[in-house]
């Protein structure tokens, strides 16, 4: 199975002198095509940092980040953002889309920013929000759009153009429990597609859509488990990657 | 390392094994990635351009300005047309020069032939130029319009200008005696590129008595020069020169450029501020894969089309203004102006200089933006405040440049600027009051520690958020020092009372108008106008009147309106190579006007004068010696007697005394309705009267730049001290929390908005001064007349009314208190 993101020792130093944070000591992480992998761990842990450091948006202190096969640290700050646009989905938990465009063109965006045309990338936009269920929000802009469905937006900018990693920065964290679930949902069955997930939750209903959970304290793994079956597992027994 | 939102220069990387869309190979997506870029650009400024209405109002109001100063200043240069209609030269000749014509015509082929003859105003010393021109004429028909009525086209008729007119009390369809003929007048005309041209039209050849004769040709320089006149005469030729509407119109673009750099100044803080805002999507947009360059093009695309709309909006204004104001300048203009003859290439550059100077301002914030790491973008936390060391010392260098620059550059002796050397120093002074802003924010910042915790964290605040308030303050600054330096060159200009053109004791009467001609005048005539300027004199109780000459060539003549003249000989200093500055007035000291001034030259002094260094005679026919100066005490009014002419003088350069006016002094202050009798009189008379300058309109100068700058200051603030206010609402919180009165947002905002106007105000006057320092280094003593009411407006009134303002009208509570907005 191939990796699709490993992280190596990573460690990440915020501050200097007595102002010195240690965000994350040496971590050690691999997620495989198809699977989901949920971060768990209290407030200030390093989850955060760690999916931030595995989307290229921070630079580790140490340790060495591949995408893809790809060292991070290789790579000029241009094939960075060029990565951003073709491999790394990048889920936010508050949504982070761009007021001024509608749903549809948030999704087009990564692709039009890669040298798509409008036409082609606002194609390729209708059939991820298709996927979805939401074509008929495609012309919507954010702030016409529920919570749910803004974040289904975001879920589909981060899967517009066959991404191969998805990173989820607490994506039900400002949504309701029915949501929430549903995008847990997507993420999952983006996932079982052949895309690599690593979504950060508190929430450990949530985490149980994941293959695997891993626990970070002060900035270290401090446990992993194979989820116990999550709810989808009632519903669809023996479907689960 | 640190994972900035820019791009690096390493492209080593290998591409990442995805699938789907490969995307550009180039790696910024090419042309469809601007295409949204730039259309995302536009949706954001349909958002936010409520927010970006000071940059986008000043920039058009720059535009308006640019387009209707380029517009004035091409129509208000006097126009060639006005002498030559569309001839290249002119020829002079005496009489009715039958034999001259005969020879041009034989020389040129194609001439058009005006005749002269003055016909004198019944009751008046005053004549009018009799023209016998065809209104068709080949080269002549731009100096006729007929306004009613028809042309003259036989013996007996006439068409006259409203004031020849008036001058003969007649009007369209009566009749007039002009040199013992009677005439109708059939017609009413003007010179449309001269409208002061006051003359009688009569049918060509209608007059057989021409005193003189104008030939219109067409032709080159060289070939006019080679035309002789009949018996081989060198007759009197003007060629038609340059024109120089254009040079005008130039100079205004010059005018405009410096404005739109200055602006661009205040644009760029606008700019800061809306990065600043814009922050939180630039980052999202980064961590969607943009690079660093799409990143800088949003706001590019954002600064051109502010560019582009307020070029667009202030050339609408513009030549709106034109079309609207432009009939009113006519009579200032002295000629009919035409609507559409606005120099279109200068107004399309002011269009283009708009638009780069925006996207230009939109360059650093753009750059700085993209710089910012993603994750401190998606938070919105403006980049950490930079060490102010680095600035500070940028800053002493450019002021020390900028100063030099303008202290090699400008030369308030000679009154002469280089343009290069001044616009690099006045950049330079800009940018140094721009890189000053850290340090001073930072001192200023913490300046406060034993001010109430309000205040105290007010100004703290403005250290925390240096991004926004450095680039507030420059802007507030630039503003404020323009307004100062404005003032202060007001200031320096206005003339103390020992100088200026008259003491307020004087009144200068002239014999015909103020240009350096002297009208010829018999003995007679002059004998009744001075006992019309003795009657109105003795009524100023203790006055005196003393006859005014100036020299003249023996045979130097020109015909001004078909009048006669004499060219007056002029005294200049060298201000270039080839091009003088005349002193004023130059006068024949005749034994009246040296007993007057207590003076007795020396047998071999040709000129006497209170100016200092060496002149040259200008004006002259011929050469003219080089004049042995000597140097008197007298007062140094333009207007009134401060250079003479010695006899000796005269004689050596073979020069006359020719009358040119009086002198009227009385022992007091002339009042306002003896100086409206005096006009009464002159006009009466013929004559031309000349006071004191007082010089009204440097006090409105000063006025409203004063309030422009102020006006600009508090529109900055308006922008930006919200938006400062609003990083700070977790503290407000915190402060209402431990138990803060409901006034303490109202405080924070009155003392960031006037901390900021102050030091704004403070470093403005010093750039102001600094500047100023530079272009007068050999006059600092000009320095010392310090407008005060300005300044203590400027650098009291500003921050009071900014305080006041602020805590008035408090910004709004942040959104941070209560919820979070879309972006």
């Amino acid at each position: 199975m191939t990796t699709m993101l490993e992280l190596r020792r990573v460690s990440k130093v915020h501050g200097a002198g007595a102002a010195e944070v240690h965000a994350l000591r040496e971590v050690d992480l691999s997620v495989h095509q198809g699977e989901l992998v949920a971060v768990m761990g209290p407030s200030g842990a390093g989850k955060s940092t760690l999916l931030t450091i595995a989307g290229s948006l921070e630079e580790p202190t140490s340790g060495e980040v591949l995408v893809a096969g790809a060292a991070l640290s290789t790579m000029s700050r241009h094939a960075r953002a060029r990565l951003r646009r073709r491999t790394i989905g990048y889920v936010f938990q508050d949504f982070n889309l761009l007021a001024g465009l509608t749903a549809v063109e948030n999704v087009a965006l990564p692709l039009e920013l890669d040298g798509l045309g409008a036409k082609d990338a606002r194609a390729a936009g209708l059939a991820v929000l298709e996927r979805l269920g939401l074509a008929d929000r495609a012309d919507r802009h954010p702030d016409e759009l529920s919570g749910g469905e803004r974040q289904r937006v975001a879920i589909a900018r981060a899967l517009v153009g066959e991404r191969k990693l998805l990173l989820a920065d607490e994506p039900s964290g400002a949504l309701d429990s029915v949501n929430g679930e549903a995008v847990m949902r997507l993420l999952r069955a983006a996932c079982r597609s052949g895309v690599a997930g690593v979504v950060v939750t508190h929430d450990s209903r949530l985490a149980s859509w994941a293959d695997r959970v891993v626990f970070i304290r002060d900035g270290r793994m401090v446990d992993q488990t194979v989820a116990p079956a999550g709810p989808e597992s009632l519903l669809e027994p023996g479907q689960k990657a | 390392m640190s994972t900035g939102m820019s791009a690096g220069t390493r492209e080593h990387a290998a591409r990442p094994a995805t699938g789907g869309w490969r995307g550009n190979g180039r790696g910024h997506g090419g042309v469809a990635a601007r295409r949204a870029l730039v259309r995302w650009a536009w949706r954001l400024f349909r958002r936010d351009w409520r927010q970006q209405i000071l940059t986008l109002g000043l920039l058009g109001l720059a535009v308006t300005a640019a387009v209707l100063s380029a517009s004035v200043a091409s129509n208000m240069v006097p126009l060639r047309a006005a002498d030559f209609g569309t001839a290249t030269a002119r020829i002079q000749l005496d009489g009715p020069g039958d034999a001259g014509i005969a020879a041009a015509r034989k020389w040129f082929g194609t001439i058009d032939v005006i005749n002269h003859a003055a016909a004198p105003v019944p009751g008046s010393i005053q004549t009018v130029d009799v023209r016998a021109q065809d209104p068709h004429g080949p080269y002549g028909r731009p100096m006729l319009r007929l306004r009613a009525g028809r042309y003259p086209a036989r013996p007996g008729e006439v068409a006259l200008t409203d004031h020849a007119a008036s001058l003969f009390d007649t009007g369209l369809g009566r009749s007039l005696v002009l040199a013992g003929s009677r005439l109708t007048v059939v017609g009413t005309v003007e010179n449309p590129s001269d409208l002061s041209d006051t003359f009688a039209l009569v049918a060509p050849q209608a007059h057989a008595r021409a005193e003189s004769t104008t030939i219109l040709v067409r032709a080159d320089a060289e070939r006019v020069a080679s035309f002789r006149g009949a018996g081989g005469a060198r007759p009197t030729v003007r060629e038609r020169g340059r024109t120089e509407n254009g040079a005008a119109a130039l100079v205004a673009f010059a005018a405009t450029t410096l404005t739109l750099l200055l602006v661009a100044f205040i644009a760029a803080a606008g700019f800061a501020v809306v990065a600043q805002r814009r922050l939180r999507q630039l980052g999202m947009l980064a961590a969607i894969g943009a690079t660093a360059r799409h990143l800088r093009l949003v706001m590019l695309a954002g600064g051109a089309l502010i560019g582009g709309i307020a070029a667009l909006i202030g050339t609408a204004a513009g030549l709106a203004g034109w079309f609207a104001g432009a009939p009113w300048l006519e009579p200032a203009a002295g000629h009919r102006i035409d609507r559409l003859a606005v120099p279109w290439a200068i107004i399309g550059a002011d269009v283009v200089l708009a638009v780069a100077t925006a996207t230009a301002a939109a360059w650093w914030p753009a750059r700085t933006a993209a710089r910012v790491p993603i994750v401190r973008a998606l938070s919105a936390r403006p980049p950490r405040p930079k060490q102010a060391h680095r600035p500070a010392i940028a800053a002493v260098l450019l002021l020390m440049a900028g100063v030099g620059c303008l202290a090699l550059g400008v030369d308030t002796a000679k009154d002469h600027a280089n343009p290069p050397l001044f616009l690099a120093g006045t950049i330079a002074i800009a940018l140094g009051i721009l890189f000053a802003g850290p340090l001073a924010v930072r001192v200023f910042g913490g300046s406060g520690s034993r001010l109430p915790v309000a205040v105290r964290l007010a100004f703290r605040d403005l250290v925390r958020y240096q991004a926004r308030s450095a680039a507030a303050l420059a802007a507030i600054s630039l503003a404020l020092g323009m307004a100062v330096a404005v003032a202060i060159i007001a200031t320096t200009a206005k003339h103390p009372a020992a100088e200026g053109n008259l003491s307020d004791r004087q009144l200068l009467v002239r014999i015909g108008t103020t240009g350096p001609v002297v009208p010829e005048r018999t003995p007679a005539q002059v004998a009744g106008l001075r006992s019309q300027v003795d009657r109105f004199a003795a009524t100023l109780p203790h006055s005196s009147v003393v006859a005014l000459y100036a020299a003249v060539g023996d045979e130097d003549r020109e015909t001004s309106h078909g009048k006669a003249v004499r060219p007056m000989i002029g005294l200049g200093r060298h201000v270039g190579s080839n091009s003088f500055r005349d002193v004023g007035m130059v006068y024949v000291a005749t034994p009246d006007l040296l007993r007057r001034l207590r003076l007795t030259p020396r047998p071999d002094v040709d000129v006497l004068t209170s100016q200092p260094g060496p002149l040259s005679y200008v004006n002259a026919a011929r050469d003219a010696p080089t004049p042995r100066t000597e140097h008197v005490d007298v007062p140094r009014y333009s207007s009134g007697p401060s250079t003479l002419i010695t006899p000796y003088g005269l004689r050596r350069a073979g020069w006359q005394a020719a009358p040119v006016g009086w002198l009227i002094e009385a022992d007091q202050p002339l009042t306002a309705a003896q100086i409206t009798a005096a006009k009464h009189m002159s006009v009466n008379a013929g004559l031309t009267l000349e006071s004191r300058d007082e010089q009204r309109s440097l006090a409105t100068v000063r006025t409203v730049a004063t309030i422009a700058g102020a006006l600009v200051a508090l529109g900055v603030l308006a922008m930006t001290v919200g938006l400062i206010r609003g990083e700070s609402a977790r503290d407000l919180r915190t402060l209402i929390a431990t138990g803060a009165t409901g006034s303490i947002r109202r405080t924070l905002a009155a003392a960031t908005a006037g901390g900021l106007a102050l030091l704004g105000a403070l470093l403005g006057t010093m750039g102001a001064y600094l500047a100023l320092f530079g272009a007068y280094v050999r006059h600092l003593g000009m320095l010392s007349h310090v407008p005060v009411l300005s300044l203590v407006a400027t650098v009291a009134g500003v921050p009071l009314l900014a305080t006041a303002t602020a805590w008035l009208l408090p910004t709004r509570r942040p959104p941070a208190l209560t919820r979070q907005a879309i972006d």
